[in-house]
């Protein structure tokens, strides 16, 4: 068998052990909504764990991460940062988010904010701003697993058979088993990730400039430009202190209110579990030296990929290793894009049955279950679609979809600690915050200081949410209570 | 060092965080030329932070931890300030 079949093999084993896990994990969970949408409430520490940094880590940084250091040089610094500072107040938050799904039977992120600020336009809008949101992150995922498909078996498998082969072997155990599948093949996934990264993270500089310091003294002696903050546009222009440092504060807004990753808190045992997780979060944050490692090796290689975000198997198919353990760090690389992948889809298809469909047409809980289950179809076949198309990063693909999820922090924390809130205000401010994010997105030559259109919003969401608010008539005190006296 | 304290600590720490992350802090962290354990400096700057808020946030459940068992310790049953 000569190298391309071998690592084929090792990528075709890695799938199949990845399906059986996520087959065998819905054998635990009830078979009702709460067991397919919140695994029955019952999730450790080891599997929040996972699930809550593999869902985080994707093929975006896996992938893209590597892909900005090589082209961008020191601009992905910002993603080393945003994770931490968007996590910490979790800490605070999450435990009450889980203690009022308990107390009310939430499991989506919309059945909490509508719960305290009732209105189905209200449920409605988050779940189109979240499915606006998902499909470009669900095409990340899917076009990362294509590339490294694409890249590993020599252009054999296209990155349209590749991306259609991991993504369905996603949508089965996703359809089969729901959460619990996501939750058991993160786990698995997030180990194989961290021990690939750390070990091509130090693997590749020493064999190619004998040490990490070596490697970033050649860049510096040739591409100095590449190590000064903040590093380099898409064009290979400066980048703009206004761009890097909004991108920071967009994305740490924004990381814990993807509603894949917020929904996760109704799925933990104990509030403790989701405190530890988030105390333990920065060690999965860390997992991005090593993979800028990987993207920097490739700065001074006399060949170029084709696109940036291709670096990661373009070197490590040219680095000589034995071709089992070529084979073992694609197959890491795909698990970084199918363990956010399997969230995204199941999250999608959730929010827009509980939030969108369910409280304009109520349904069975069979009904609901059945009806996720084609979204999850639906949402997959339209990410793929929008994967074949080539022409933008993955990293700025996600980037634009911060801008509409970090939106949704004004109204979160509203509805946890705001008495004076109401809902015509959080209506007003979410709408606002979105048509501005969207409008600056759609014309960025018109951004102020090239700032993050997330933080644009906001800056037109915060006022309005606390004008129209105060401007009503306040809640009545009692229903606050509920909210409140977690 | 009770709860409260550990938790105005812990606000003030990534509170500090995200500033130095940022510009204009960060602009004063960014000499090319310094590289710390084989590091750019600034990609060390956010690493040791990232290490301060896991210590930060450790200890900050440790004294949570610690206040949950003195509250059930003395039958009071509440912790300091809570619903965290």
């Amino acid at each position: 068998m000569d190298g391309t079949g071998l690592i084929t093999v090792v990528i075709l084993v890695y799938l199949a052990v990845t399906l059986g896990v996520g087959m065998m994990a819905g054998r635990r969970a009830s078979r009702s909504v709460q067991g397919y949408v919140a695994g029955d409430r019952d999730f450790g520490l080891l599997v929040m764990y996972f699930i809550t940094g593999a869902t985080v880590f994707s093929a975006f940084a896996f992938l893209g991460g590597p892909g900005w250091a090589y082209s961008r040089g020191a601009a992905a610094f910002y993603i080393l940062t945003y994770g931490v500072l968007g996590m910490a107040p979790w800490y605070a938050m999450g435990p009450r988010v889980a203690a009022l799904g308990r107390r009310f039977g939430f499991v989506t992120q919309a059945q909490l904010l509508v719960g305290r600020f009732p209105s189905k336009a209200l449920s409605l809008l988050m779940a189109v701003l979240t499915l606006a949101a998902f499909v470009p992150y669900v095409t990340i995922q899917m076009r990362g697993a294509g590339i490294v498909i694409e890249a590993v078996t020599g252009g054999e498998i296209p990155l349209w058979a590749g991306a259609a082969l991991a993504y369905g072997i996603v949508m089965v155990y996703v359809l089969n088993s729901g959460v619990s599948a996501v939750g058991w093949t993160n786990t698995f996934q997030g180990v194989f990730m961290i021990v690939i990264a750390w070990v091509l993270g130090i693997y590749l500089p020493y064999r190619m400039y004998g040490g990490v310091g070596p490697m970033f003294e050649q860049i510096l002696d040739q591409r100095p430009e590449l190590l000064s903050l903040p590093g380099l546009d898409g064009n290979g222009n400066p980048w703009s202190w206004g761009a890097y440092s909004t991108a920071i504060l967009a994305s740490a807004i924004g990381v814990t209110m993807w509603p894949h990753l917020f929904m996760k808190a109704y799925t933990a045992r104990s509030d403790t579990i989701i405190r530890r997780t988030v105390i333990l979060f920065p060690t999965f944050q860390l997992f991005l030296i090593p993979v800028f490692l990987i993207g920097f090796a490739g700065v001074l290689f006399p060949e170029s990929p084709d696109q940036p975000d291709f670096i990661l198997p373009f070197l490590i198919l040219r680095s000589e290793l034995p071709a089992l353990v070529v084979g073992l760090f694609c197959a890491g690389a795909l698990s970084a894009s199918m363990s956010t992948g399997d969230a995204l889809l199941h999250g999608a298809a959730s929010v827009v049955v509980e939030d969108g469909v369910q409280p304009f047409k109520p349904l069975s809980d069979r009904a609901q279950r059945t009806l996720m289950r084609v979204l999850v179809l639906v949402v997959g076949a339209l990410a793929y679609i929008s994967a074949l198309h080539e022409g933008f990063s993955l990293v700025d693909l996600l980037l634009a979809s911060y801008g509409i999820i970090c939106q949704f922090m004004p109204a979160m924390v509203a509805a946890l600690y705001w008495r004076r809130a109401t809902t015509a205000g959080v209506l007003c401010g979410l709408l606002a915050g979105s048509v501005v994010s969207v409008f600056f997105f759609l014309f960025p030559e018109l951004k102020p200081l090239g700032m993050h259109e997330g933080i644009l919003g906001l800056v037109v969401h915060l006022p309005v949410l606390a004008a129209v608010s105060l401007g009503g008539r306040p809640q009545d005190r009692e229903h606050v209570d509920g909210y409140l006296r977690v | 060092m009770p709860l409260r304290t550990w938790r105005s600590i812990a606000w003030t720490y990534h509170i500090l965080f995200a500033i130095a992350v940022v510009w204009p802090v960060q602009a004063l962290v960014n000499d090319p030329e310094v590289l710390v354990v084989g590091l750019p400096v600034q990609m060390a700057w956010a690493a040791g932070w990232l290490l301060g808020s896991l210590v930060v946030l450790w200890r900050l459940d440790s004294a949570r931890t610690r206040e949950i068992r003195l509250a059930g310790a003395d039958g009071s049953g509440t912790v300091s300030g809570g619903g965290e």
